[in-house]
């Protein structure tokens, strides 16, 4: 081993030039993402770490709070929701994608690219003007048309915060499908029809599992950002609305209380990975096929 | 449609009728819901541009006549004006600087021979995997810590984290592609190093570099999620600036500010498709 | 001109060269013929100086280059896919490697026309390689290496890409193009028929040692091990005990442990008078010829190879004699079969 070992770093040509990147995340990132732990255990007073100020004040006052488990709650059913919200409008596109022709595909992609490249609160200020009281699209629609009189309550609602998420998110969905479903073997559906089975079941027994590990990355990537997204809830869910996310926001810019802050970003990173992790466990479940079998 | 190209041999019997009705429903349903995400993604941004131009005071839909007057509007505040230019000279820091490291760094995680180097590239696109608000709230609290202000500098700093990964991997996937029998072709037909990394190496990955600045560009001027954390109170970014105005201001201005942002979307967009393609960008 | 002697090449604890020893004479076209992972890349690339042999020496022109990197050499290289700059026209590319001599304009100029006349690419000059064809991409290739005039051409594997009716006339017009500018070439291939239409002298390579290296007629009727013999034509090498049975053959043997029947020299039917019994148990028509699998009674199973001309076909199963048709073209080997 250690031969091995030395022989390779004899070898090792080519460090240097990731040298700068290194030294700079671990100025920039990894001693930041450190002090942010740190200060989820330390008592801080006017922005000043005490002496011998660990404490495990923080952890225990937050899990004992009934506030943060709602809150919690909250910030896990909104991600989920959306996250299926938008697996279920992508999933359809990303199909009619890898079923199209040259210039349907570019406008797909268009479509899916340009939203992604547009700043997420212009694209979250839509949605006020689409929902938003008396004058928004829907509303003045609805009473132009005379269908409604009184408009319909739909900002500040967990309505409007959904479907804000879904529309954000919904590229970062679709892309991922698109690649594997248009990367797909298109011989196993044909196998499938041959044998006689129906169009549909094809689709659902062959062409959705098949297309597992692009599901896995797309729930993974938008459950990840539905639950950590604390601008689309303070701007679409009103001001009684709170997620875990929106109370990091809170505690660290409005109320200044560091410490609780700090301890509300990690258990929200924390919980993040853990509920990553289950989409993944859950997929390798789902995936049992694709473990290659190791034959010596 | 599937059965264009692939005619399928039915079972001897062919499915029941029943089924074949199944079928039709099923994929009216998918197709139904593809438009509506088509829908989903292109509606809200067509809507605020129409918006934009409506000669009302105050935001309707649809529009009323049609007016550049909210864009003549956007110009002559100057906070708005200012903020736009310190958003422009943040990104294009943070561009420059997250290419000079990305790029060498991407060079060093394909062609480099070192023990450790999964964990390195795996090192080098983490900040990729925490989320923008957490990369700031990291910054704020470790400037804090050895007494560093909030400022264009720390702005710019959290943007380079939260990019970096970006760029090295677009970087990486074009090196990936690239044959390195193209450089040994050079040296045997008498070129220098130099001369090979040049005209070759570097001439190829091009492409990356440009779609990669582009990306970086639009994600540092856009971000909020770091900037909320990080920038200075005294000079906010444009992404702010709006943050507040989408908020408190009812004025059809909004609207024309976020249509020209919708159009710089275009442009990078245009930039990438031009250099990458958009397939290998969905990748 | 090329003189390399007991080279060596380790990737890790793989041993991949070993006392590879290989000498060509100026304006001698030479390919080097083997198995999948052989070595041949390896030397070639040795020779090239993209790589460096771990210990052996090698000489270009009475220069010691061992340790001089591929752009000091005056090696031409042509690359499995060509490796021609997807960036750069087809002038472009032939004119690189005089640019990086900084080579006048003028110069330039005339020297590239000289070297798309030569392989027929005048009117292809403009244009990018995406857009050739195989065989053109590889004249392109070609016409780069050479209007360099370098001492020594290298080709791996340049005509894989190549589909097989177009690969046979670039072998010949190849081979006719490196004789017009007397070149000396090194080629790589696993194809025994790409070896014996360009070579003057073939070396077969197994598992890193140069097992044979001479002319192919050579090659072909005086093979110094039973794989050299099996790589170039299918032979049948017998032991011993089972070369013993056909008479003639024997005294060739001369005491040796195997040896050698070509398919072409073993006859069926025929005169029982030196003959073997033997049952058919395959056939088949290759077009000039019917190719058949004959079993003997001690299970040995022989390869033959009979000319149509007159021959009635035998059916599998089909009861035959089976003798040496010229038993002094069989050969001798002294290693085990
Ligand atoms: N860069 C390398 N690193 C490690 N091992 C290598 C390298 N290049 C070649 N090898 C190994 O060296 C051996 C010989 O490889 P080489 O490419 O010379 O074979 P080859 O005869 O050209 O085969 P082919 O006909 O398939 O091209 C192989 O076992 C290969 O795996
Ligand atoms: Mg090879």
């Amino acid at each position: 081993m250690t031969e091995a070992f030395w022989t390779r770093f004899r070898d090792g040509r080519g460090v240097w030039p990731a040298v700068p990147a290194f030294v700079f995340l671990a100025i920039f990132f990894i001693a930041p993402m450190g002090v942010l732990f740190s200060f989820g255990f330390t008592e801080i007073e006017r922005g000043q770490v005490q002496e011998n100020g660990f404490t495990l004040r923080y952890l225990t006052d937050t899990l004992s709070d009934d506030l943060f488990w709602w809150v919690w709650w909250k910030s896990f059913y909104i991600g989920t929701l959306s996250t299926l919200l938008c697996f279920l409008l992508a999933y359809p596109l990303a199909y009619l994608y890898s079923e199209s022709g040259r210039r349907m595909r570019l406008l797909i992609l268009v479509l899916t690219i340009s939203p992604l490249l547009t700043s997420a609160i212009v694209r979250t200020y839509a949605w006020l003007v689409i929902l938003g009281g008396r004058r928004g699209v829907i509303n003045s629609t609805l009473i132009e048309l005379g269908l409604i009189e009184r408009p319909f309550r739909m900002l500040n609602t967990d309505f409007a915060v959904i479907i804000g998420m879904t529309q954000v998110h919904l590229p970062f969905m679709v892309l991922p499908l698109i690649t594997v479903l248009a990367a797909r073997d298109r011989n196993m559906e044909a196998a499938s029809l041959g044998m006689g089975a129906s169009r549909l079941s094809t689709f659902f027994r062959i062409v959705v599992p098949l297309s597992m590990p692009g599901i896995v990355a797309g729930l993974t990537i938008v459950f990840a950002l539905s639950y950590t997204n604390f601008i689309i809830p303070q701007l679409l869910g009103g001001g009684g609305f709170t997620t875990l996310a929106v109370q990091v926001y809170e505690q660290i810019v409005v109320i200044l209380d560091w410490s609780k802050g700090a301890m509300l970003a990690l258990l929200l990173l924390g919980s993040c990975f853990v509920f990553i992790l289950m989409i993944g466990l859950a997929g390798n479940r789902v995936m049992r096929w694709s473990v290659k079998e190791t034959v010596e | 449609m599937m059965d264009a190209d692939v005619a399928p041999a039915r079972g001897a019997r062919g499915p029941a009728l029943a089924s074949v009705w199944a079928d039709r429903l099923g994929f009216f349903v998918i197709w139904t819901l593809a438009g509506f995400a088509l829908l989903l993604l292109i509606a809200p941004s067509l809507i605020v541009v129409m918006i934009s131009f409506t000669e009302t005071a105050y935001i309707t839909f649809p529009p009323q006549g049609f007016t550049f007057e909210w864009y003549a509007d956007l110009f002559s505040r100057q906070q708005i004006v200012e903020s736009a230019v310190t958003s422009l000279r943040i990104s294009l820091w943070s561009t420059t600087i997250a290419l000079l490291l990305a790029v060498p760094a991407a060079f060093s995680l394909v062609r480099g021979r070192y023990p450790g180097k999964t964990f390195a590239g795996a090192l080098i696109v983490a900040p990729q995997m925490i989320p923008g608000m957490v990369i700031g709230v990291a910054l704020l609290f470790f400037g804090a810590y050895i007494s560093f202000r909030q400022s264009d500098l720390m702005l710019v700093l959290g943007l380079t984290v939260f990019c970096l990964p970006f760029a090295v991997r677009l970087v990486m996937a074009q090196l990936q592609l690239l044959n390195p029998a193209l450089e040994e072709a050079s040296l045997s037909l008498g070129a220098t190093k130099k001369r090979t990394f040049v005209q070759i190496t570097l001439r190829q990955i091009v492409p990356a570099i440009v779609a990669g600045a582009a990306f970086v560009f639009i994600e540092s001027f856009d971000n909020l999620t770091v900037a909320l954390f990080t920038a200075s109170p005294r000079a906010r970014p444009l992404a702010v600036e709006l943050y507040n105005l989408v908020q408190f201001d009812s004025s059809p201005m909004v609207a024309a500010l976020s249509s020209l942002e919708i159009l710089l979307a275009f442009v990078v967009m245009l930039v990438l498709g031009r250099t990458i393609g958009l397939e290998r960008l969905a990748k | 001109m090329i003189d390399a002697q007991g080279i060596n090449k380790f990737f890790g604890a793989n041993h991949v060269l070993r006392d590879c020893d290989l000498t060509v004479e100026g304006g001698e076209v030479v390919t080097l013929l083997g198995a999948s992972g052989c070595g041949k890349t390896t030397l070639l690339r040795c020779i090239a100086g993209f790589e460096t042999p771990d210990a052996g020496t090698l000489t270009l022109a009475g220069q010691d280059v061992t340790r001089l990197p591929p752009n000091q050499r005056d090696v031409g290289f042509v690359f499995q896919n060509y490796a021609l700059f997807p960036h750069m026209s087809v002038e472009e590319n032939v004119a690189y490697g005089l640019k990086a001599r900084k080579a006048p304009a003028d110069q330039i100029k005339r020297e590239v026309a000289d070297a798309l006349d030569l392989v027929s690419l005048t009117d292809f000059a403009r244009r990018f390689p995406n857009s050739l064809s195989g065989g053109q991409q590889q004249r392109v290739a070609l016409a780069r290496s050479l209007i360099l005039q370098p001492k020594v051409l290298l080709m791996d594997e340049a005509f894989n890409a190549l589909d097989a009716k177009l690969r046979g006339a670039m072998q010949v017009e190849l081979r006719k193009i490196v004789k017009r500018v007397g070149i000396t070439a090194v080629c790589v291939t696993h194809d025994q028929s790409e070896a014996l239409t360009i070579s003057d002298r073939i070396a077969v390579m197994a598992e890193g040692r140069i097992e044979q290296f001479a002319a192919p007629a050579q090659i072909y009727d005086n093979p110094t091990s039973a794989f050299v013999a099996d790589f170039i034509g299918a032979a049948n090498i017998l032991t011993r005990d089972a070369a013993a049975r056909f008479s003639h053959a024997a005294k060739t043997l001369n005491g040796n442990a195997a040896l050698v029947i070509r398919p072409e020299n073993v006859m069926l039917g025929g005169t029982p008078d030196d003959g073997v019994a033997g049952k058919v148990v395959f056939a088949r028509l290759t077009g000039p010829a019917m190719e058949y699998e004959v079993a003997l009674a001690d299970g040995t199973v022989l390869r033959a190879l009979v000319d149509r001309d007159g021959h009635v076909p035998l059916a599998v199963g089909a009861d035959t004699q089976v003798a040496i048709r010229n038993p002094d073209a069989c050969v001798a080997l002294p290693g085990a079969a």
